[in-house]
């Protein structure tokens, strides 16, 4: 049986094990044990689990699993327990962009003494511009945003000097 | 009826996206053929496949080929088109361009240069709009000089009243006042903000409407002096001052208000030497008191609402104009029948402070049925970038009554699936859905009014059952050959379901 940690729409993560059947599984969540069945309908599968029947339409991509069931669209992310233990760095030293975007202005150069909250990269996206701050006080390492230049979601725009080096 | 007009044979599309696509539905059905101007970012869209020609443009960003004048005239000359329209967006209200597009032999699909210039300055249009006689927020004319003329002003107009800096913006420099009292004590706080913001200390007065709404008036005017209004459309669901969900007619708007406020759009239309479809902008307060906001020189948004309850298809009354064409029908011939919704169907994230969203499309499903239209201009597989507007469609809904058409809503959007980027599409539905909203109880501060009752739902026990096996069964995580000490997974590489 296979394990991940699942989480509907953000949420609290369940820890879900699978063991595939022909028609029907063995789903396993935390200590419950559930039968799922799962039949295709034209691009999408009948699903009844645990007596619960539903017609859901679903796109898998990478870790996140997207289903459409219920009258509503649901956002599920897979999370490999082991692969998130080994998951280092201390994220919040690094302004990631939070959607992807163009680089408007810099306020900020390395050496630079920052302040919690103080804004270090504009970013336009979508004609909407939002503010990159930083997330603690501490001193501008890396500036990998540059005026004009276009970065994908999740992109390092700033990175702060790591409080304790060699950590983690 | 007027004599019959020659329509063009050729038309291009100034835009992209399912407004694109939407003019092309009307050509298409009037026997036009249709031409189209893209970006290679929108290779392969809707509207490039749907369209009889297309012409590739160019420019980095990729919104400035949509902008490019030159380049587009260019493309309408080269395949032989007659006329150019602008859709909405991009071009449609410069001035400039419909000029070009005159000068170069074309025919503009929108009103005349002029009538677009007089209504783009904000200023100027109040200015004309107040001498045409339509009505206008209420207040000071000049920066006030003292207490006295302020509460000499606010008990003309009445309270409550917005003391408002000149240069203010973001609420800095802004008072509201409720008696004389806070009214010379608005001005001297205001002033004084102002002054630290903005270094412009003056400050102005004009009436506080409470409980805002925004109902616009579509017009149609013709090139014989024939000016018709198709009643209105309420557009108060708005974030970021930008619409969300628009109906026809408003439920707040009674026969009279709405004789009152179409005989109002159609003097400034008159006023301004208007032709095309246009529309007149007010906020409404909430004993029904109306004041001109602006006029969009334009098709709008929102369009379809209109056509749904009036029969009459605005691009084509646009392209008949256009030809030299009067009018087919007087302001007695036009009925309102039943009612419509819009919904607009943004790819952000609502729950998170309406954060724009990007993607591929993974799978894209819309409904359909009695009384739904789409007006879409989406495929599946296809990227939702960040270079331009967010919006994937718009969804409308018709029903003989509110309730009908609002019903039906909520059934299209639980049946609209639309998987890759975050999508509003469950926000729109709770909505739709919320009592106050189907009471008609809505006005411009209403999404933030009851964003605790607009929150997602999280599944019930038995509904998360189902999704955490239906995620189980569709991760590849799961799949046998990544389940390494079963036997099947030495069977090779194969896959199930």
């Amino acid at each position: 049986m296979t394990y991940r940690d699942i989480a509907i729409d953000g949420g609290e993560p369940r820890s879900v094990g699978l063991t595939r059947g022909g028609v029907r599984s063995r789903v396993l969540i935390g200590p419950m044990a559930l039968e799922a069945a799962r039949a295709p309908a034209g691009q999408d599968w009948e699903m009844d689990v645990d007596g619960l029947c539903a017609h859901v339409s679903i796109a898998v991509d990478k870790d996140l699993v997207q289903i459409h069931a219920f009258g509503r669209t649901w956002r599920i992310t897979v999370i490999d327990p082991a692969e998130r233990a080994l998951r280092t760095g201390d994220q919040s030293d690094i302004a990631r962009a939070p959607m992807p975007g163009v680089a408007i202005s810099v306020m900020v150069a390395p050496g630079q003494e920052v302040a919690a909250g103080q804004p270090m990269v504009l970013i336009e996206s979508m004609k909407m511009q939002t503010e990159i701050s930083a997330s603690r006080d501490g001193t501008v390492d890396l500036v990998h945003a540059r005026v004009g230049e276009s970065f994908p979601l999740g992109a390092p725009l700033v990175a702060l000097v790591p409080l304790v080096q060699g950590n983690v | 009826m007027s004599a019959p007009v020659e329509l063009f044979s050729k038309v291009l599309i100034a835009n992209r996206g399912e407004v694109a696509v939407r003019i092309m539905r009307t050509l298409r059905r009037l026997g036009i053929r249709s031409a189209i101007v893209y970006h290679d970012a929108d290779r392969g869209s809707l509207a490039v496949r749907e369209a009889d020609e297309a012409i590739r443009i160019s420019g980095e960003p990729p919104v400035s080929a949509y902008l490019d004048m030159a380049q587009i005239i260019a493309a309408a000359q080269s395949v032989g088109a007659e006329a150019i329209h602008p859709g909405f967006g991009f071009l449609s209200e410069k001035a400039s361009f419909a000029e070009a597009v005159i000068t170069a032999g074309l025919v503009f699909v929108g009103p005349p240069p002029s009538a677009i210039r007089a209504m783009g300055d904000k200023i100027e249009s109040k200015r004309l709009a107040a001498k045409a006689g339509v009505t206008t927020v209420p207040g000071s004319k000049d920066a006030l000089e003292s207490g006295q003329q302020a509460v000499d002003i606010a008990d003309q107009i009445g309270y409550p009243v917005l003391l408002k800096a000149s240069a203010g913006g973001g609420g800095k420099g802004m008072r509201i006042a409720h008696n004389a009292q806070e009214c010379r004590d608005g001005l001297v706080r205001a002033s004084a903000e102002a002054k630290a913001a903005f270094g412009d200390g003056r400050v102005f007065l004009e009436k506080y409407i409470e409980e805002p709404r925004h109902i616009e008036i579509q017009v149609l005017a013709d090139g014989f002096g024939n000016v018709v209004h198709l009643g209105e459309r309420e557009c108060s669901i708005q974030r970021r001052y930008q619409k969300v969900v628009e109906e026809a007619p408003s439920p707040f708007i009674d026969a009279d208000t709405r004789a009152r406020m179409g005989e109002q759009a159609c003097v400034l239309a008159r006023a301004v030497g208007y032709t095309s479809a246009g529309t007149v902008e007010m906020v409404v307060d909430r004993h029904r008191h109306f004041y001109f906001l602006e006029m969009n020189t334009r098709l709008q948004v929102e369009h379809p609402v209109t056509e749904m309850i009036t029969g009459i298809d605005i691009v084509e009354q646009q392209l008949r104009v256009a030809a030299g064409a009067a009018l087919p029908f007087s302001q007695q011939e036009i009925a309102l029948n039943g009612h419509a919704l819009e919904v607009r169907i943004y790819a952000e994230d609502a729950d998170s402070g309406y954060l724009p969203a990007t993607g591929k499309l993974l799978k894209v499903r819309f409904p359909a049925g009695e009384g739904i239209r789409i007006d879409h201009g989406v495929v599946e597989g296809q990227e939702i970038g960040a270079a331009f507007d967010p919006m994937i469609a718009k969804l409308i809904t018709f029903g003989a009554s509110r309730d009908q058409s609002i019903e039906r809503m909520c059934r299209a959007l639980e049946n609209t699936v639309l998987l890759g980027p975050i999508t509003n599409v469950d926000f729109l539905r709770r909505v739709v859905g919320h009592p106050e909203f189907k009471a008609g109880r809505i006005h411009t501060g209403f999404l933030e009014l009851h964003k605790e009752s607009l929150v997602a739902d999280v599944p019930t026990p038995e509904q998360e059952k189902l999704l955490l096996a239906a995620a189980a069964l569709s991760h590849p995580d799961f799949d046998f050959r990544f389940a390494t000490p079963e036997p099947l997974a030495a069977m090779g590489n194969w896959r199930t379901g």
